[in-house]
């Protein structure tokens, strides 16, 4: 029955893009409305290229390093105590909103920041240094904040490929394989497991990739200014009432998005050709012979990597709680000179759309995991690929635009300022996430299981349900995870779609922060991070459970 | 401060009543102006029947006002005016929001598909934003001169209550607030503020790294630029004129050779600039600016009361005067509760909500209402708002934004020079 299967991944496919098409209708009025009239003007400007540079080259750094250091650490902690230790502490990361995390850092090495003020001590400084530490112009902050945020990230993307039966196999197998030839574990790692799941950690390492890139609260918040980032510029320009200023911030947003459509080929590209490397690499065996066995002094010092990974995010919400709490602190005293519970106050008369933010978050993420399995169950393979750029153009564009062109379809439809015009879009919004994650899971896994089943007369949901499901329980748990995160964090398409009227956490927050204030804003980062920690921890919490089912078994 | 309801159903009746005599003059200068003229029917004034009946469709109505909702005080102040509202029958619902730009975008959408019933009834608004949907036609009006509260309007001493950055209002927005660059420092830092550019540069001079500002094409960034255009340029008469391509390069040369001079003694070395003039107010709390500005000439004041900035900040204005400008109140075109918009704009102009909205304890905002003209008991009421520890001890004049056309060339200018 492969055509119905067929016919149902089309008409998903057909019911995925077709707001997405309205969307972008948008979007291209603005960035083809009148002619090439933007792109002139973007072309004219000055900062175009030193911001596109910038773009480039803090979005590719951040995206490399996080990358590396994903790959170190599970190189050198997998299978090992410091693996389990940190997995615990990943749902914590990633529930951090990414802005949290920017402004928590910069608190801490901004020139009056605790870091200074603890120097000052020492040094009997009485002003604050001269110290280019936030809005640096190589955007060195930009790009450590969005390491430290994808890391956990790629982290939990990996846990979720290497908690799959089949990997596990195929894991300790080519490590007991390494032992017995006398090869360094890391040797393995390096040249034949990671290249060969390169190209299942595209999905997540494409979302990375493109978010760092077009990332705009971050880069205000912390990045260059002279030029800002060609997101942050195009934000502005689409902000502005001028409508040829529109225009220009629309070129801009195209132009960002063929840089990264060229980065996005390029490390697919780059994932196959070392991933094809691996496999013949594979055949002749590793490359050289290791000189020593795994020795016991490397595992010393990987705590220390972990520390890494967790101890700025502890110090960022140690100085966050700080700040929510501080009325005037002069420098450079260790502790303000007046407290306020103020902040607090606003922050928790936001607390009852808690409820409504975790409702319309649960329902968009079981309705976004429900689409993608189904996509999983019935579109061929190579369909995904297709439907790639598809998954990915949500994440990319610029926010103001697409919220703007889905409050067009959501007025068509008769569905804004309605809570199920709101669960369609977070449900929209939801989906590409919930797949980039399920999906190299999915097609990775075993197909023999699948067979061996079916061969055993079972049908083909009862296999779903039976056999696939428990071995997929990690993965989908944190697609779900990631969806509710995301459905959580959005602030333009609620406002819109839901014509203001539906206060979520998130609306609350960044309408009541607009004001720049930074206790509110300290107060307001912290809530924020409740729900997606709820979710994140839930998540968690199934995977253990699969890897302890694992073990039993 | 509760305000007893029988008191204010007095008032109200008070102001419909009292609306021949009171409008009576307000009608003349209209017509005197070229405004809509007024006939009488039945011997009944013609505005305050139409008042009642704006009054009597409002009853039930709900007004979802789109207001940008970054200030605490700003917030509890609308809750104020909705509880004060209820007992006429309208409900004032504050919908959040952080940019005006999205209820902009959102009002296109909403033309774009036909939307008779939209989603905003009442927006707060001013500047590029006014001008954009008063070219697209998307507001309702002329409404606001025809409102009861509209004749204590400072039209004379306030005149950018009807001229909104060169563009005329003519009634499609109510103004409801006052606005005039301030700059505000640490007196123990900044003992004689600066009375002009030249002052300010020996000011850097003194503090060397701790003086710039918001970067533009922010707005507070563009508003130093204007000011400084202003006090500098040979001609400050051409400013107020559309641009002339031929004179730009004069007119802008001095402002020019001043930030040449300024930002090797600037923060950072003018190298970089602060992203807003929220970002160097929380830099001058924490020691790494000597200086910030605002909008809000009791902005340092009301953070004083707030505990986020020391007792020991003062405001200052340039002695010849700052740029000043107005916000408003507007009512989109498909406003279904166009009636109810109206009644709350026009209690947000009256004497008790705007004597109320200048008080430094509740938001510290400057009335747009002329306090001479005032009954004495109302103009009582804005009393306790003047005198506060950091706020403007002698206000300045208010200089007129240069006319619209500039600003564009003089940022594109400013961004060439220093931006990149």
């Amino acid at each position: 029955m492969s055509g119905l299967r067929s016919a149902v991944a089309a008409g998903l496919a057909l019911l995925y893009v077709a707001p997405w098409v309205g969307a972008l209708g948008a979007v291209a009025r603005l960035a083809w409305g009148d002619g090439a009239e933007g792109y002139r003007a973007l072309m004219a400007d000055p900062q175009t290229l030193p911001a596109l540079a910038s773009s480039v080259a803090t979005g590719g750094a951040a995206t490399v390093l996080a990358l590396a250091a994903a790959a170190a650490l599970t190189v050198g902690l997998h299978g090992r105590p410091g693996w389990d230790r940190l997995q615990r502490a990943v749902p914590a990361l990633l529930a951090v909103p990414h802005a949290a995390l920017a402004v928590g850092l910069a608190l801490l090495v901004m020139p009056s920041g605790l870091i200074a003020r603890g120097v000052a001590m020492l040094a009997g400084w009485a002003d604050p240094p001269d110290w280019p530490t936030v809005h640096d112009p190589a955007g060195l902050l930009l790009i450590a904040v969005l390491v430290l945020k994808e890391l956990p990230f790629l982290l939990w993307s990996l846990q979720a490929l290497l908690d799959r039966p089949d990997v596990a196999a195929v894991l300790s197998r080519q490590r007991a394989a390494a032992r017995t030839l006398g090869h360094r574990e890391s040797t393995v790692w390096w040249t034949v497991l990671l290249p060969a799941w390169g190209p299942a950690l595209a999905g997540p390492l494409l979302a990375v990739g493109a978010y760092a890139v077009t990332v705009v609260d971050v880069a205000w918040l912390v990045g260059p200014t002279t030029p800002p980032t060609l997101a942050v510029l195009s934000w502005q320009w689409l902000q502005d009432a001028d409508p040829q200023r529109q225009a220009q911030g629309a070129a801009a947003a195209v132009a960002l998005t063929v840089a990264l459509v060229v980065l996005a080929i390029a490390t697919t590209a780059a994932l196959a050709a070392l991933a094809m490397l691996a496999r013949r690499q594979a055949l002749r065996g590793p490359p050289r012979p290791a000189v020593q066995p795994p020795a016991a002094g490397r595992a010393g010092r990987l705590p220390w990597a972990r520390w890494c990974t967790t101890v700025p995010y502890a110090l960022a919400a140690l100085a966050l709680a700080l700040a929510s709490g501080a009325g005037w602190w002069p420098f450079p005293a260790l502790w303000p000179e007046r407290w306020t519970a103020a902040s607090w106050v606003t922050a928790l008369e936001a607390v009852p759309t808690l409820g409504f933010s975790a409702a319309l978050g649960a329902a968009a993420a079981a309705t976004a995991l429900a689409l993608g399995l189904l996509w999983c169950t019935t579109a061929p393979p190579a369909w995904d690929r297709r439907a790639l750029p598809w998954l990915v153009a949500p994440i990319v564009l610029p926010g103001l635009l697409l919220a703007a062109g889905l409050y067009r379809v959501s007025l068509a439809l008769q569905w804004d300022g309605r809570w199920l015009g709101l669960w369609a879009v977070h449900t929209l919004l939801a989906l590409p996430y919930v797949l980039l994650v399920l999906l190299p899971a999915w097609r990775r896994h075993d197909p023999r299981w699948r067979q061996a089943a079916r061969v055993l007369g079972r049908g083909r949901w009862a296999t779903l349900w039976r056999v696939q499901r428990p071995m997929l329980q990690a993965p989908m748990a944190a697609a779900l995870a990631v969806g509710f995160a995301v459905s959580v964090a959005q602030y333009l398409p609620t406002v819109f779609v839901g014509a203001g009227v539906l206060p979520t956490i998130t609306t609350e927050a960044v309408t009541l922060t607009a004001g720049g204030q930074r206790s509110l804003g300290a107060a307001f980062a912290l809530l924020q991070a409740l729900l997606p920690l709820a979710g994140f921890a839930a998540a968690a919490a199934v995977s253990a459970r699969a890897r302890a089912w694992e073990r039993h078994a | 401060m509760a305000t007893d309801p029988h008191r204010r159903a007095a008032l109200r009746a008070a102001l419909v009543l009292g609306l021949s005599a009171g409008a009576a003059k307000a009608r003349a200068q209209t017509a005197a102006s070229g405004g809509p003229t007024v006939t009488a029917r039945d011997g009944v004034p013609d505005g305050a029947a139409r008042w009642s009946a704006i009054e009597r469709e409002a009853r039930g109505q709900t007004v979802r006002f789109n207001a940008w909702a970054g200030s605490d005080r700003v917030n509890a102040y609308l809750q104020w005016a909705a509880a004060q509202l209820a007992p006429r029958g309208v409900r004032l619902q504050h919908v959040k929001i952080a940019e005006t730009a999205e209820a902009v975008q959102r009002l296109l959408a909403e033309r774009d598909a036909q939307r008779r019933a939209g989603s905003i009834d009442l927006l707060w608004i001013n500047g590029e934003n006014f001008l954009r949907l008063k070219r697209e036609r998307l507001l309702h009006g002329p409404f606001a001169e025809q409102l009861p509260s509209w004749r204590w309007v400072d039209t004379v001493g306030k005149p950018t209550t009807r001229v909104d950055f060169g563009e005329p209002v003519e009634g499609y927005e109510a103004p409801w607030g006052m606005a005039q660059l301030t700059f505000f420092a640490d007196r123990r830092r900044v003992p004689d503020p600066p009375r002009d550019a030249a002052g300010l540069l020996a000011l850097a001079q003194a503090n060397p790294g701790r003086l710039t500002y918001p970067k533009p094409p922010d707005f507070h960034g563009a508003t130093f630029l204007k000011q400084l255009l202003r006090e500098l340029t040979p001609e400050p008469a051409v400013l107020d004129r559309p641009l002339d391509a031929a004179r730009f390069e004069a007119a802008t040369a001095p402002l020019w050779t001043w930030l040449d001079r300024f930002h090797p003694l600037a923060w950072r070395q003018g190298r970089q600039f602060p992203p807003t003039a929220a970002a160097m107010r929380q830099s001058l709390a924490d020691g790494e600016l000597a200086m910030a500005l605002s909008f809000n000439p009791n902005e340092a004041a009301s953070e004083i009361l707030a505990g986020r900035l020391p007792p020991t900040v003062h405001s200052w204005q340039h002695a010849a005067g700052t740029i000043g400008n107005t916000h408003f109140l507007a009512i989109p075109v498909n406003a279904p509760a166009r009636a109810g918009a109206q009644v709350v704009v026009d209690f947000l102009m009256s004497p008790a909500a705007q004597a109320r909205k200048a008080d430094l304890a509740v938001w510290g905002d400057p009335t747009v209402l002329d306090l001479a003209r005032l009954p004495a008991d109302d103009r009582r009421a804005f009393d306790g708002a003047m005198r506060a520890p950091g706020a403007v001890p002698v206000p300045a004049p208010v200089l007129p934004e240069p006319h619209a056309s500039w600003v564009e060339p003089i940022e594109r200018a400013w961004t060439r020079r220093y931006g990149v």
